[in-house]
């Protein structure tokens, strides 16, 4: 059996947080970017991947401070969905490092992830 | 969700580029590298002198193991959620192989091994450790090794907001193996010291909440400054002369709309077969993907126009 897919659409809030934190974040241009192109916009695209010749140890250092800025800012509207004592701050916001780490993840793979590791404003715990 | 690497054809329009040997590399695209894994792509290396061509082949491999061995030594990797510290081993290769026909050679290889503290946190990136490199290059005629300490800074939001900055140095004691230059000019191959420097800068060419009706502003994106240094330390004045003390490169690249960009770079790095200025105006075609992760990369790279 299989998982519904996740879909990238305005009304998952994931998507929408995700679409304007790295629009805030000045990561793509949010005002010619519609929000539909912005759910396929690969990583390798947006402003803080280095794109000439990069190494993997490059790609991360640039990546890590990317997450931690994305995760930041997520945190202060969202809480965490399992039980904080068991999601880790290594398990959360290394999730989102090798995320974005990764030149073809795309922000709906990033707000996918952000979807399964927290509840956004009206959520409730299942 | 899906992690894996998808393969891509890409094409890039070399318009200008200078040098003896020149290697029709598309690294201005190396951007859809994936962050670790094999990675193999087909290059046209050419002789800007006598027009000759040789096939070659470019490889880049990374293999990183992370752990929390030092986390007895360093404090705990999650004290208090404000950074996270993980020890880092790496092995890593890049480099090309060709067949040399018709006199054009320009292999080189370089391969790395680091072990290395991660330090992972809002404010900063840092990473430092020990490293132990071999350098090859032109027909293998000339093989450095070399170790040291090396560091690795990254921050973002640092001058403006939407910006990342990184840089990266090295400090090693360098053994010449092979170096038939050092040799004809010293008459001995004795290590000596060198530091290395490589520095980038991410830059977003939009502003927040500023609208442009004009198309082709909408179409720009971001830009990215490089800038690499090599510089042997206290160097004897026949190597000074001879103008082997240090290597210099920078480059800028801006991003448009898409996979399109425009680069322009200048300089030599000193294990690099390719010198002089370039400009690259390139694009990236995406004609097929595959499911499986780590799948091998191919690139083709016509050349379209040399000086």
């Amino acid at each position: 059996m299989t998982e519904p897919s996740f879909t990238w659409t305005k009304d998952n809030a994931a998507c929408v947080a995700t679409d304007k934190i790295l629009a805030a974040l000045l990561q793509f241009n949010g005002d010619a970017t519609s929000f539909d192109a912005a759910g396929r916009l690969p990583m390798r695209q947006l402003t803080y991947f280095p794109k000439v010749t990069p190494d993997a140890e490059i790609i991360r250092a640039h990546a890590s401070q990317m997450a931690w800025q994305f995760c930041d800012r997520l945190l202060k509207i969202t809480r965490v969905r399992e039980d904080p004592v068991t999601t880790t701050l290594g398990k959360f916001i290394g999730s989102f490092v090798e995320l974005f780490s990764n030149s073809d993840v795309t922000l709906k793979d990033i707000a996918e992830a952000a979807d399964g590791f927290l509840l956004f404003p009206g959520e409730k715990r299942s | 969700m899906r992690l894996n690497s998808l393969p891509r054809w890409c094409i890039v329009a070399c318009v200008l580029a200078s040098g003896p040997v020149r290697a029709v590399d598309i690294s201005g695209l190396a951007s859809n590298i994936p962050a670790e894994g094999i990675h193999l792509k087909p290059v046209v290396v050419q002789s800007s002198q006598g027009g000759g061509q040789s096939l070659g082949i470019d490889y880049d491999l990374s293999k990183v193991v992370r752990g929390d061995i030092a986390s007895s030594i360093w404090p705990s990797s999650e004290s208090k959620g404000q950074f996270l510290s993980q020890s880092v081993i790496g092995l890593k290769g890049r480099g090309s192989l060709n067949s040399g026909t018709q006199g054009v050679h320009a292999e080189a290889h370089e391969w790395d091994i680091t072990a290395a503290q991660e330090f992972q946190s809002l404010p900063i990136y840092v990473l430092v450790g020990l490293s132990a490199q071999v350098q090859a290059a032109q027909n293998l005629d000339r093989r450095h090794t070399l170790w040291g300490m090396r560091g690795l800074v990254a921050k973002a939001s640092f001058l403006t907001p939407g910006d990342t900055a990184s840089m990266r140095m090295l400090y090693s004691t360098v053994k010449p193996e092979k170096d038939p230059q050092r040799l004809a000019l010293l008459g001995h191959l004795e290590s000596f010291k060198r530091w290395n420097l490589e520095s980038r800068y991410e830059l977003p060419v939009m502003r927040k909440g500023e609208k442009s009706d004009d198309p082709v502003w909408q179409k720009l994106r971001n830009l990215e400054f490089g800038y690499r240094h090599s510089q042997e330390i206290g160097a004897p004045s026949l190597v000074r002369a001879a103008g082997l003390v240090q290597h210099r490169m920078g480059y800028v690249r801006l991003s448009l709309a898409g996979d399109y960009f425009i680069q322009y770079a200048q300089g030599r790095q000193a294990f690099d077969p390719a010198s002089g200025r370039s400009v690259k105006v390139g694009w990236e075609l995406k004609l097929s993907h595959s499911t499986h992760p780590g799948a091998h990369e191919l690139e083709a790279s016509p050349p379209l126009a040399s000086s």
